[in-house]
């Protein structure tokens, strides 16, 4: 109990602490990554041996910003067995056109190099759940 | 008289656009007005001043078969009198003789080229014109390059007016409607506290948010569209050939049939020393992550009076520095009508005076500036201190340096505005749009009109012209002030004060009513042709709203509407616009214009 106890003031405490970004890298796996350029895209989401998610996404859009936390916690459930790619379309416009985020926040799922689910707009939980079950399959 | 007749045949065969006329005739005055307008040359022929002037008219009438001067003949056809030319002008039928359209036109085949049209400048005329040349199959490439200001700022696709003019600007003025309203709001019951502060970085952050999300939204539309769109700086090789240079100073080569030019202007620096270093620009302004605080706006154009009204509007003490009159162009008793309420609102005026040098005091946060200004009565010499200096005293074409002048293409040597006649320039397949063509109104709905009419006779076979008269537009200073057609001292210049009929009256918003606010500052006036039916002429509003009520008037004005036909339009109640259905007072019967009181 005592252990549970002090795990507890620990864990608390290391969340609270500047220390937490690179405690995340002990506590949970690594499962989302900003996309660099169309090279990054092919082998790290194209060629995935997981099914990955991409969300499209800008600075300026406000909805972008209340989506990107929610989608995050939705994947907690996943455990790692779905990815998490970003891709700025400010950044990678081509790609991003290539892939009809036109409004955005745009996000798709991708298995095996395939589309296999989309949605766009900063969507309730309940929905983003769905999705990302038709994605796990 | 058979030789005078073979004369006159063979002078309108041999002369592109020639005019028989007299020269003291006012129909061929406008005739001759009408030619220069456009930049067409012309030789007019002036039958009084010549020997055999009587024989020569009957000749002329003989051959035409018109006897009425003026007569006016193109590339060999006999167009007709002032009515048909002005006829010939509005359908097209001008331009078409005149071999600005492709049919009968400059270039022949254009599959031979990279791209049909490429067009330079991604702003609102440009991307317009893309747009409407792709929807005819045409293959069409976008060159938008922004060089970034001294200050280092830059921006997106979209031009001047989604970047740093209209939409930024319009977002800042009501940010400054809106800090007025909510102290009104007492008077109506709000219970507002009393201290309601102003954020300029988060205004900043939204403004440039919204910017950015059309910036690209344009993006997505052009490729919609098919239109090719770069994000390189384009430097003329030849009349068909352009080097572009991208971000990362790659290099590549484009040819093509047509281009348009679209490239806008960029604000001006004066000479004098500091200007550059430590100045800003209405290009740098709404990006500034910085406060502006005490800030000395130098110039006396919209674009300084606008912006200085919303930054004495959101709380910076704030100084307007003019050289002589305000707002030059526009209806001078209205633009002094604009200092008078600003000065009121806030705004401190220097004036007349100019600036001579800019110094750093200390670089901060908060910068603090030294300026120096000559007051230009006196000829004193003053220094003030501010922190931020912004030039607003004119804008000049990007024309320069990019190899037009070694093309031959004719610019205003001014500004570097490009000389056109229907949008076309010195050299044949070379067109402009937009502020960067020399005489035309200097506005995003002028540009996009002039753009997607100029795509429609290109490639479209069609043949309308932009029509430059009579465009409404709104200054947003924090009085707002519309207007259409001529201001007050045009129309007397143009049509002679005894033809002129003004009608004019002060007026009170219902909602300034219960703030007490001013009923004399808000004024409106339509200026009447009495040698013309008592034909509206031009039309001006100073009041909340101004651009919204302006609207609408636009379309009586193309529809000619005289004041019989403002009279006989029931006005809507309760609104200021109304007031313009129920004009009585002349400022020829000096009887007060101003409202009573409660």
């Amino acid at each position: 109990m005592a252990s549970v106890a002090l795990w507890r003031s620990f864990s608390s405490r290391l969340l609270s602490s500047r220390l937490w970004p690179a405690a995340t890298l002990f506590t949970s796996p690594r499962r989302l990554f900003d996309v660099q350029d169309e090279d990054d895209f092919r082998k790290r989401v194209l060629e995935s041996s997981k099914p990955v998610v991409v969300d499209f996404h800008a600075e300026w859009c406000g909805p972008c910003r209340i989506l990107g936390p929610r989608l995050d916690e939705c994947l907690k459930e996943h455990q790692g067995s779905i990815e998490l790619a970003k891709v700025n379309v400010d950044d990678l416009p081509d790609l991003a056109m290539e892939y009809g985020a036109t409004s955005i926040p745009f996000v798709i799922g991708i298995r095996d190099g395939n589309v296999v689910d989309r949605f766009v707009g900063a969507q309730e939980v309940s929905k983003i759940k769905d999705f990302l079950s038709s994605v796990q399959k | 008289m058979a030789d005078l007749k073979d004369e006159v045949t063979s002078l309108i065969g041999a002369t592109r656009v020639l005019i028989f006329s007299e020269s003291w005739c006012d129909r061929c005055k406008k005739v001759k007005e009408l030619f220069e307008s456009l930049n067409i040359e012309y030789k007019a022929v002036e039958l009084d001043q010549m020997e055999n002037g009587a024989a020569f008219h009957d000749a002329v009438a003989d051959v035409v078969k018109q006897r009425p001067l003026p007569v006016v003949c193109v590339l060999g056809n006999v167009v007709g009198g002032l009515d048909e030319t002005l006829a010939a002008h509005a359908d097209g039928r001008l331009g078409a003789l005149l071999g600005t359209f492709s049919q009968n036109g400059p270039v022949g085949d254009t599959s031979v080229y990279d791209y049909d049209l490429l067009v330079v400048g991604g702003g609102s005329g440009g991307l317009a014109c893309s747009k409407a040349a792709a929807g005819f199959g045409k293959r069409v490439a976008v060159l938008d390059f922004v060089k970034p200001s001294p200050q280092g700022t830059s921006w997106g696709l979209g031009g001047t007016c989604v970047n740093v003019g209209c939409i930024p600007k319009k977002l800042m003025h009501q940010a400054s409607l809106l800090g007025r309203s909510i102290q009104d709001a007492k008077a109506f019951g709000w219970q507002v506290s009393e201290d309601v502060q102003h954020k300029w970085d988060v205004l900043v952050e939204a403004v440039q948010n919204h910017v950015k999300s059309l910036n690209w939204g344009y993006r997505v539309s052009l490729q919609d569209k098919d239109v090719k769109y770069l994000n390189a700086f384009g430097e003329f090789v030849d009349q068909h050939t352009v080097k572009t240079v991208n971000r990362r100073g790659k290099e590549s080569t484009i040819t093509f049939g047509y281009v348009v030019l679209a490239t806008g202007m960029r604000p001006k620096y004066p000479e004098i020393p500091g200007a550059k270093e430590f100045g800003i620009t209405s290009d740098d302004l709404f990006s500034m992550k910085t406060l502006p605080g005490k800030t000395l706006i130098v110039g006396a154009s919209y674009v300084a009076l606008e912006c200085a009204g919303f930054l004495a509007g959101v709380g910076f003490d704030t100084t307007c520095m003019v050289r002589s009159i305000l707002l030059r162009g526009f209806d001078q008793q209205i633009a002094e009508k604009i200092g008078s309420h600003m000065a009121t609102e806030g705004v401190r005026f220097i004036r007349p005076a100019v600036p001579t040098k800019v110094e750093l005091v200390e670089d901060g946060p908060p910068r603090r500036l030294r300026v120096e200004f000559k007051l230009l009565e006196t000829g004193e010499i003053k220094t003030e201190e501010f922190n931020t200096v912004m030039f607003a005293i004119g804008r000049d074409a990007c024309t320069q340096g990019i190899g037009l002048e070694q093309l031959g293409v004719k610019m205003n040597p001014k500004n570097g505005q490009l000389l056109s006649t229907y949008e076309q320039t010195s050299v044949p397949n070379i067109y402009g749009i937009g502020d960067v063509l020399n005489g035309k109104p200097e506005l995003t709905p002028v540009a996009i009109q002039a753009g997607k009419l100029l795509a429609r006779r290109l490639f479209g076979n069609e043949t309308t012209m932009c029509d430059y008269v009579n465009v409404p537009t709104t200054v947003f200073t924090p009085l707002e002030y519309g207007c259409v057609g001529l201001s007050e001292e045009d129309a007397i210049s143009l049509k002679g004060e005894e033809n002129i009929e003004v009608y004019h009256t002060a007026f009170q918003p219902l909602e300034w009513t219960l703030p007490h606010h001013d009923e004399n500052t808000c004024y409106m006036k339509l200026i009447c042709d009495k040698s013309d039916d008592e034909r509206a002429i031009g039309l001006h509003v100073l009041g909340p709203n101004a651009g919204e009520i302006t609207q609408g008037y636009g379309v009586a004005f193309k529809c000619g509407a005289t004041k019989k036909d403002f009279d006989a339009t029931i006005g809507i109640h309760p609104t200021c616009s109304e007031s313009m259905t129920t004009l009585t007072i002349t400022k020829r019967s000096g009887t007060d214009p101003s409202t009573q009181g409660c």
